[in-house]
Order: C-alpha cells, then sequence, then structure tokens
C-alpha cells in the first residue's frame, strides 16, 4: 500500500482510539481530574464505630449518597440531634448541622 | 449573421478545496484556538475543543482516503526527498505552483494534523490518567504542553508558508480555502 494511504490510516486510527478512550471515560462518569486509587467504602459498623468514637450515639436514616458520600441523623455529645455528613471511604465528617 | 460560439471560454478559476476540506480546515484552525485560549482556565470547554480537534482529524484522514482529488493524500503527501528541493526552490523563487498542496504544505498539514492528535491524545491522558498512570500526570501534562507549544510554532510557520507562497504564484491562497477555487495551472 503505498505510504501516504498507511500515513491516512494511521492517523485515523489514532483519533479512533483517542475518540474511543475519551466516550469510555466519559461514559464511565468519571469526570475527576484528581483520580487517586480510592480507598474502599467502608462497611457500616466501621462506619458507626467511627462516628461512636466521636461522641455520635443513636444512629438512624442512614443513607448512602453514592459511593462518597453518607447522610446520618444521629445525636451528639450535647444531646443535639444532628444530620451530618459522611466522607463514604474515610468516614470523616465533612458537615454537620442541626436537623 | 451572428458570430460563430467562441470554441472554448477562458477558465479562470477551478474547485480545488471541496466543501468538506475548507469546513475542517477552518474548523480545526478554530478548536486550536479556543483550546489554546481556554487552557488552565475553562477545562470544559478546553476539553471539547479536544474532541473536536480529534474528530476533525479523524474525519480528514478518512477524507483523505476517499476524498476529491486534492482531499486525498495520495495527492499531496510528500515523499522526504521532495520537501527539501521544493523548499529550495522557494529560496530561489523558482518553486513550482501546485494546485493542491506543494510538497512543503503537504508535509506541514501532516505534521501540524500529527502534533495536534498527539497533543489531544495526551490532554486526554492528563485528565484520564489510566489506572496505575497517576504518577505520570505532570509528565504528561508537560509533554501535552510542550506539543501544544509546538503545534503553535507550526502554526505560525505554516501561515508563513502561505504567504510567502502567495506572493510567489501572485494568487491568495487564503482566499481559496474559503472559496475552494483557484487560477488554474
Amino acid at each position: 500500500m503505498p505510504y501516504p494511504r498507511l500515513l491516512a490510516i494511521g492517523l485515523l486510527t489514532g483519533s479512533l482510539l483517542c475518540g474511543g478512550y475519551a466516550w469510555s471515560q466519559v461514559s464511565n462518569g468519571a469526570p475527576s481530574p484528581v483520580p487517586v486509587d480510592p480507598a474502599p467504602v467502608l462497611t457500616m459498623p466501621a462506619l458507626l464505630e467511627k462516628l461512636q468514637a466521636q461522641g455520635y450515639r443513636d444512629p438512624s436514616a442512614i443513607e448512602r449518597k453514592g459511593d462518597k458520600l453518607i447522610e446520618v441523623k444521629a445525636t451528639d455529645s450535647d444531646g443535639r440531634r444532628m444530620e451530618l455528613y459522611v466522607d463514604a471511604r474515610s468516614g470523616e465528617i465533612l458537615k454537620a448541622e442541626r436537623d | 449573421m451572428d458570430n460563430p460560439p467562441p470554441l472554448s471560454i477562458a477558465v479562470t478559476s477551478v474547485r480545488v478545496w471541496d466543501p468538506l476540506v475548507r469546513l475542517l480546515h477552518w474548523g480545526l484552525a478554530l478548536a486550536f484556538l479556543v483550546a489554546w485560549t481556554s487552557a488552565e482556565d475553562f477545562m470544559n470547554v478546553h476539553l471539547a475543543a479536544g474532541l473536536t480537534i480529534i474528530a476533525i482529524i479523524g474525519v480528514r484522514s478518512l477524507w483523505g482516503l476517499v476524498g476529491s482529488r486534492h482531499a486525498r493524500f495520495d495527492d499531496f503527501v510528500p515523499t522526504p526527498a521532495g520537501i527539501g528541493p521544493y523548499l529550495l526552490a522557494m529560496t530561489r523563487r523558482t518553486a513550482r505552483r501546485f494546485l493542491g498542496h506543494n510538497p512543503a504544505g503537504g508535509a506541514m498539514a501532516l505534521a501540524l494534523w500529527s502534533i495536534l492528535l498527539a497533543t489531544a491524545a495526551l490532554g486526554l491522558l492528563t485528565h484520564f490518567p489510566p489506572s496505575g498512570w497517576q504518577r505520570y500526570t505532570e509528565v504528561m501534562e508537560d509533554a501535552h504542553e510542550i506539543l501544544a507549544n509546538i503545534a503553535l510554532g507550526l502554526v505560525a510557520l505554516h501561515v508563513t508558508g502561505v504567504l510567502i507562497s502567495s506572493l510567489l504564484h501572485r494568487e491568495n491562497l487564503p482566499l481559496s480555502m474559503l472559496t475552494g477555487r483557484k487560477r488554474p495551472l
């Protein structure tokens, strides 16, 4: 095959590979520009243990929001009912507000 | 008695670039401009411009296989041995005029498409690193930026070459890329 055509096929293949790769990434819903190897999502007992260690008790209405966030209601050490937004991997409380 | 019709009509221009070639040419120029100006600040726009560049190069290379005469790679991809003498002839103002890309223009088109595709590919890998490649993100980003700078340099060289060829052969090549027409050989 004449080499101009080989060059055209090479460019075409390259662009198809790029397009395919981009498509696979976008359709995976992985727009994260800072991808780090994600830690595993906490199990429920591990999560509750972490909350208890921080003085929360009586957890209820535990809701998993995707694989990143968990919403949970619990009573804090002052007896106030709080709504907590917890990192599903680290167990860190991202936000706590009065319920 | 009426004069007999002329045997031939003087042809003042011929069609050279088909509409798709022109659309992709200016589309690529615009996409590169947008990609350049949106880098760092407008990542979604930057990403869209990069994907557009990839799509344009894909369609253009397909058109280079099946498109109209002067769109085909067979018509304009020069032999490596053919570029040097043509560039030399340009400096001596004796370069031959071509209807399609001249050997220097053909080489430039190829170089631009290749560098732009490589730039976009590295941009994608920077933005969406495959698993295990995260540690190379900075290296890939640096390479992406270096290639983008090379591409900008090539664009400047391309415009210079177009101007020189236009002056040398007394024709308006940018206008031809808009109208698709050129003075016949």
